[in-house]
C-alpha cells in the first residue's frame, strides 16, 4: 500500500514529539487488575542514538534502588537487597515488563513505528485525524496495523493495535496534556488489553527533559549501585 | 470313573508321564522366568520415574502442564481439600507433597542461565519421592532451612558454582514485580536425567512462596500411589474436582513414552507366549498320541466289552488334563522359585553395559511378575494341554473295536 | 560309520511319521519363531537407533569447541569450509548439513514464548534428518522462502498462531545486540515429544545468518552428519578428529550428545540374549521329551540290537545321530520358515499398532521391519545343533545301558 506523505509526516511528528535523541524523565506506572493493584515510580535516562538507557526505581520501598543499565550491548540489573548486579542474557527477557501490559516488543522497538509501516489518512473531523498504519510485509513487528488518532495540533489521542486478522488487541489512550521542557505532550498513557478486561496499565509522566546531554557516568556499572537521592 | 481310569493310565507309564510333565513344566517355568525378567525391568523403570520426582498422580490448575505459568496456580480450596481427604481416606495414597515452581534466571559468579525454580517441602517430599537420594554432593533440603538451594550437576557446572557459593535467583512475583534473592548452594544432584541435572534448582517451598508473594499457593500436588490403585484414585480425584479448574494427570499422561515402550515390549512377549504354547502343545499331542497308539488294542478290548466311545474319549482328555495340570503345577513351582530367587539376588548385567549414570535403567535386574501375566501364562499352557488332546481324542472316537484288537 | 548312523537315524525317524512329524513341527515352529523374533528384535533395535539419531541429532556433530556445553551463539563456527572439505571425500558419509541453533523469544500479537530456533538448509536437512516427515500441517521450508518458519504445534497453539500468520523472532546476536525478524508460519511440526513441539522453530539458515549478524556464508553452530551405517560412526569420528584442529572444533558422536538413546539401545540388546536363551531351553526340552519317549517305545528294539552285538558306544552314537537328524530336519524347516517370514515383513513391515495405544512418541514406530543378519542366523543354528547334541545325550546314554534280556522282555 502506498505511503501517504501527509500521514507519514504526522506519524513522524508524533514520534518526534514523544521521543528525542536524549531524554530524562520520571514516571509512575500503575498496574491494575480485578484482584490487585501495584504502583512503581522510576527515573529514566535514555540515549537513543547510542542505544543506551538507565532506569532506577524510586518507590515502593521494597523495590527502591533497583536499577537497569543497557549499554555496551549488555543488559545489567542491580538488586539493592542483594547488593549484586547481574547480567541478563538478552534472550531471557521477561515476557511482560514489570508485570505491565507493555511487552519487550514495545521496549525494544518503539522507534520503528514510522519506518516499518505504510501510512494513510483514514478519516478527519473537527477534532481529530485518524491514520491507519499498515505493517510492511518484512517489518519485524507483530501487529497487522495500528490506527493512530491525533488532534490537529499533532498531539496523539490514542493508538489502536490490530493483529493481521483484524482483531483488535490493544488500546492505548493518551490524555492530560501538559507542557514539559517546552513541549506539549500527553502525560498519561493508559494501555488496555482487549482480551483481559479489568487489567490495565497506566503510565504517568511526572517530569521530563529532552535533548539535554546526559553525563557519561550515568551509563556505567558503578552507577547501578548508587542510591537515588529521593 | 473316567478320572480314575485316566489317573491309572498316567501312573502306569509314569516315566513317560514324567517326561511330558517335565516338558510342560519347563515351558511354563521358562515363560514365567521371562515374564519375571520383563516385568522386573519394566516395573523398576516405571517405579523409578514415579518415585524419584514425578509421582504417580499430579494435580494442577487446569491447563498447567501444557501452558505452565505462575498465574495458573492452586490454593487449598475446600474443593481441593475435600478431594484430597477422600483420596487419603481410601488408604490408597501412600504420600503426597506440595510444590511451587516458576521460571527464573540463576546467576552464578559471572554467568547467568535460565532454569526452573522448584520449591519443595523437605519433610513431605522425603515421604513422597526419593529425589533427596540423588544428591551426590552436599545434602538435600531439610525442615527449617532458610535460603539454600540444590542444583543439578550440569547447571552448577555451567554457572561455575560449588558447594557453599551463593546463587541468585531472579524471577517475577505474582504481581509481576521483580523477585530476587540469594541462596547458598548446599547440594548438587546427579540423577542421569538431563531435565533434572541441567535445568532444575530446588529451594524450600516456604522460602519460594514468600519470595513470589505466593503464600498458601501452589503449582502442583504430587501423590505417590501403588500401581494397582492408580486408576481408582485418579477416577476418584477427577470426580471430585471440577475439570475446568483442575487437571488430574497420571505419570503416563505426562510422560507417555515409557508406557508405550512397555506396551510394545509386552506385545513382543505375547508373541513369544504364542510360540512357546505351540511347542508345548505339540509336545503334549505327541505324548498323548503315542501313548494312545500303544494302547489301541487295549481300547479295542474295552470297546468290545461295552465301554462307550465317549467314555474313552473323555478318558483321553482327562489324561491330558492331568498331565497338563501336574506340569503346570510343577512349572509354577519352579518358575516362581526362579523369580523369587532372582528377586532377592538380582541379575547383574553391568558387565554388558556402561557405567554411565543411569536414570531409567538399572544394570541389576530384580525379577518380579505381574499377577495377570502369571495367570494368563499358566492358563494358556493349561488350555494348550487340553487342546492338544483333541486330535488323539478324535482318533480314539473313530476307532473300530475289531480293527483295534488286531492292531499290532 | 557316521553316514550309516545318520541313515539309520533317518530311517528310524521315518518309521514313526506322526511322532517325528509332530516333533519336527514343534522344532520348526521354535526355530522359525527364534529366527523371526530375533530378526524382528534386530530390526526394531536398528529402527529405534535410527529414529533417535535421524529424527534430529545425526550420527555425528561438529561444533566450535565448547558449544555443546555453553550453547551460546557466540561459540559459533565462523567458517565451516574446513569441515566441509574434510567431509567431502570421507568414506561412509551419507549426507551432511549445517545448522544455526539459538534460543530466543517468539512474539505474536497475542502472546510470547521462549523458543529454540534452528536455522536449517532445507534441502540438505531432508537428506540428513527426518524432521521433514513430521510436518503435520502446511509444508516444509523452501530455500527461496526467506521468511518461512516452521513451528512445533504446541508452540503455535501457545502463541495463538496458525498457517500464514506472522511471528517475530527475537534473539541476541553474538555481540549481545537484540535482533528481531518477522517470519510467516509455513507449517506445523508434530513429533510427539513435548520438548520439541513446545519449543522448536525452524527457519532457513541464510535468514538466520542475516538476522543474527553472523555475516559470512559459511557460519554455523552445527555441522550435522549422517553416516551410511551405525558401524561407520567411530571411523568417521576418528577421521574427523585427525583432520580438524581440536582447538577450534569439537566432534561428538550421537551417544555423547544424548546418552539416554544409548541406554535404551544397549539394554534392548542385552534383553535379546536372555530371551533367546530361554526359548532355546524350551526347544531343548521339547526335543528331549520326544527322544526320551521314543526311547521308551523302542526298548525292545534296542535290546534286540544289543543282543545281536551292537556295542554300547555304537548305540549311543546312533541315538545321538538320530537326534541330530531330527533337529536338522526341524531346524532347517524352521529356519526356512523364519527367514521367509522375516524377509516378507522386511519388505512390507509388521504392524503392531493394535497392541499398543497411541504411538505418538517419535522414537518408536508401531510398524516393525525385521532385519535378518548372518550373525544372528549363525548363532541360532549353532545353538540348535549344540542343543540337539545335548538333548540327545541322556536318551542315548540310557539306550546304551540297556540290559538286552530285560529289554526284550518289555511289552
Amino acid at each position: 500500500m502506498a505511503d501517504d506523505l501527509d500521514a507519514r509526516n504526522i506519524v513522524q511528528k508524533i514520534q518526534d514529539l514523544m521521543r528525542s535523541n536524549t531524554s530524562t524523565a520520571r514516571y509512575t506506572m500503575q498496574v491494575q487488575t480485578p484482584d490487585w493493584q501495584r504502583s512503581i515510580r522510576f527515573q529514566s535516562w535514555d540515549e537513543r542514538i547510542k542505544k543506551r538507557f538507565f532506569i532506577r526505581v524510586l518507590s515502593p520501598r521494597k523495590e527502591k534502588d533497583t536499577a537497569w543499565l543497557k549499554s555496551d550491548k549488555n543488559l545489567w540489573m542491580y538488586l539493592p537487597k542483594l547488593e549484586r548486579d547481574i547480567r541478563i542474557p538478552a534472550s531471557m527477557m521477561l515476557s511482560s515488563w514489570m508485570g505491565s501490559d507493555f511487552t519487550n516488543d514495545d521496549l525494544v522497538k518503539m522507534d520503528s513505528v514510522v519506518a516499518d509501516y505504510n501510512h494513510r489518512i483514514l478519516s478527519q473531523d473537527a477534532n481529530s485525524i485518524r491514520i491507519e498504519s499498515t505493517a510492511k510485509p518484512d517489518a519485524p513487528v507483530v501487529w497487522g496495523k495500528i490506527i493512530h488518532a491525533v488532534d490537529h495540533n499533532g498531539i496523539p489521542l490514542s493508538d489502536d493495535y490490530y493483529d493481521e486478522h483484524g482483531m483488535h488487541i490493544r488500546h492505548l489512550a493518551f490524555s492530560e496534556v501538559q507542557t514539559m521542557d517546552g513541549r506539549r505532550i500527553p502525560t498519561l498513557w493508559v494501555m488496555q488489553p482487549l482480551n483481559n478486561v479489568g487489567k490495565k496499565t497506566l503510565l504517568k509522566l511526572e517530569e521530563a527533559t529532552f535533548d539535554k546531554a546526559i553525563p557519561e557516568y550515568i551509563f556505567t556499572r558503578a552507577n547501578l549501585r548508587r542510591a537515588s537521592p529521593h | 470313573m473316567i478320572f480314575s481310569l485316566a489317573w491309572r493310565n498316567v501312573a502306569r507309564s509314569w516315566q513317560r508321564s514324567l517326561v511330558t510333565i517335565a516338558a510342560v513344566a519347563t515351558g511354563l517355568s521358562a515363560l514365567i522366568f521371562l515374564w519375571g525378567f520383563n516385568d522386573g525391568v519394566h516395573n523398576t523403570m516405571m517405579r523409578n520415574l514415579q518415585q524419584v520426582i514425578v509421582g504417580s498422580v499430579q494435580i494442577h490448575h487446569a491447563d498447567f502442564f501444557k501452558k505452565s505459568s505462575l498465574s495458573r496456580h492452586m490454593k487449598l480450596t475446600p474443593e481441593l481439600q475435600n478431594a484430597l481427604s477422600k483420596a487419603q481416606n481410601s488408604g490408597q495414597v501412600k504420600a503426597l507433597s506440595w510444590r511451587l515452581e516458576t521460571f527464573a534466571l540463576a546467576a552464578g559468579n559471572d554467568v547467568s542461565e535460565g532454569l526452573l525454580l522448584l520449591g519443595m517441602d523437605a519433610k513431605s517430599e522425603a515421604k513422597t519421592t526419593r529425589i533427596a537420594e540423588k544428591v551426590d554432593q552436599g545434602r538435600f533440603l531439610q525442615a527449617g532451612d532458610g535460603p539454600v538451594c540444590v542444583l543439578g550437576a550440569t547447571a552448577a557446572r555451567n554457572l561455575g558454582v560449588n558447594l557453599g557459593d551463593d546463587v541468585i535467583f531472579l524471577s517475577q512475583d505474582r504481581f509481576g514485580a521483580l523477585a530476587a534473592d540469594k541462596f547458598k548452594l548446599i547440594g548438587i544432584i546427579s540423577s542421569g536425567e538431563m531435565g533434572i541435572d541441567r535445568g532444575l534448582a530446588i529451594i524450600p517451598l516456604n522460602v519460594l512462596q514468600n519470595m513470589l508473594e505466593m503464600q498458601g499457593r501452589y503449582t502442583r500436588v504430587v501423590l505417590q500411589i501403588a500401581p494397582d490403585n492408580l486408576e481408582a484414585v485418579t477416577t476418584l480425584l477427577r470426580a471430585s474436582l471440577n475439570h475446568k479448574d483442575y487437571e488430574v494427570l497420571r505419570w503416563y499422561d505426562m510422560y507417555p513414552m515409557m508406557k508405550q515402550w512397555v506396551d510394545l515390549e509386552n506385545a513382543f512377549y505375547y508373541i513369544f507366549l504364542g510360540v512357546v504354547l505351540l511347542i508345548v502343545a505339540a509336545g503334549i499331542m505327541n505324548t498323548v498320541l503315542m501313548s494312545m497308539l500303544e494302547r489301541v488294542r487295549e481300547f479295542g478290548v474295552m470297546m468290545a466289552l461295552g465301554c462307550s466311545r465317549s467314555v474313552l474319549a473323555g478318558m483321553v482328555i482327562v489324561e491330558s488334563m492331568i498331565l497338563g495340570a501336574l506340569g503346570v503345577l510343577l512349572g509354577l513351582l519352579i518358575g516362581l522359585s526362579l523369580v523369587a530367587w532372582f528377586h532377592s539376588v538380582g541379575i547383574d548385567l553391568s558387565a554388558e553395559m556402561d557405567t554411565i549414570a543411569r536414570f531409567y535403567i538399572d544394570p541389576v535386574v530384580y525379577t518380579e511378575i505381574d499377577a495377570d501375566h502369571l495367570w494368563q501364562t499358566a492358563g494358556s499352557v493349561m488350555a494348550a494341554a487340553i487342546v492338544a488332546a483333541f486330535v488323539p481324542m478324535w482318533r480314539v472316537a473313530k476307532l473300530q473295536p475289531v480293527e483295534a484288537i488286531h492292531h499290532v | 560309520m557316521f553316514r550309516i548312523y545318520m541313515r539309520l537315524g533317518l530311517r528310524n525317524l521315518l518309521l514313526y511319521p506322526m511322532r517325528t512329524g509332530l516333533t519336527v513341527v514343534g522344532l520348526a515352529v521354535g526355530i522359525a519363531a527364534l529366527t523371526f523374533l530375533s530378526a524382528m528384535n534386530n530390526g526394531w533395535l536398528q529402527n529405534m537407533k535410527a529414529n533417535f539419531v535421524l529424527t534430529q541429532m545425526g550420527h555425528v556433530q561438529v561444533h566450535a569447541k565448547g558449544f555443546e556445553k555453553s550453547r551460546r551463539i557466540s561459540d559459533y563456527m565462523h567458517a565451516t569450509s574446513e569441515v566441509d572439505k574434510a567431509l567431502q571425500n570421507m568414506p561412509h558419509i551419507q549426507a551432511w548439513t549445517h545448522r544455526i541453533r539459538v534460543s530466543g523469544l517468539a512474539s505474536a500479537a497475542g502472546a510470547n514464548a521462549s523458543v529454540l530456533v534452528s536455522g536449517i538448509e532445507p534441502e540438505n536437512e531432508k537428506k540428513v534428518s527426518r524432521l521433514y516427515g513430521f510436518v503435520q500441517q502446511g509444508e516444509w521450508l523452501r530455500k527461496a522462502d526467506k521468511r518461512g518458519v516452521l513451528l512445533g504445534d504446541v508452540l503455535a497453539e501457545r502463541l495463538s498462531v496458525g498457517l500464514g500468520d506472522k511471528v517475530v523472532l527475537m534473539a541476541a546476536s553474538p555481540e549481545g545486540d537484540i535482533a528481531s525478524e518477522v517470519f510467516r508460519v509455513r507449517g506445523l511440526i508434530h513429533s510427539g515429544v513435548l520438548d520439541v513441539d513446545n519449543l522448536l522453530a525452524l527457519v532457513p539458515i541464510s535468514m538466520a545468518r542475516d538476522w543474527l549478524g553472523l555475516g559470512l556464508e559459511g557460519a554455523a553452530t552445527d555441522v550435522v552428519i549422517r553416516a551410511d551405517a551405525f558401524t561407520s560412526v567411530d571411523g568417521i569420528v576418528k577421521n574427523l578428529k585427525q583432520r580438524l584442529d581440536t582447538h577450534d572444533f569439537e566432534v561428538l558422536r550421537w551417544q555423547e550428545i544424548d546418552p539416554m538413546a544409548e541406554q535404551w539401545t544397549m539394554f534392548a540388546d542385552v534383553y535379546t540374549w536372555i530371551v533367546l536363551l530361554v526359548v532355546i531351553i524350551v526347544v531343548l526340552a521339547e526335543v528331549l521329551n520326544t527322544m526320551l519317549m521314543s526311547m521308551y517305545d523302542r526298548v525292545r528294539e534296542f535290546g534286540l540290537m544289543a543282543a545281536l552285538g551292537t556295542g554300547q558306544g555304537q548305540l549311543f552314537a546312533m541315538v545321538v545321530c538320530e537326534t541330530l537328524v531330527l533337529v536338522a530336519m526341524g531346524g532347517v524347516l524352521g529356519f526356512v520358515l523364519g527367514a521367509a517370514a522375516s524377509l516378507y515383513f522386511a519388505e512390507y513391515g509388521l504392524n503392531l499398532s493394535q497392541y499398543a495405544t497411541a504411538f505418538s512418541f517419535m522414537y518408536m514406530s508401531p510398524i516393525v521391519y525385521p532385519e535378518l543378519t548372518l550373525n544372528g542366523c549363525a548363532r541360532i543354528l549353532i545353538a540348535a545343533m549344540v542343543g540337539a547334541v545335548l538333548a540327545g545325550i541322556y536318551p542315548a546314554w540310557k539306550a546304551s545301558r540297556l540290559n538286552p534280556a530285560a529289554a526284550m522282555r518289555e511289552v
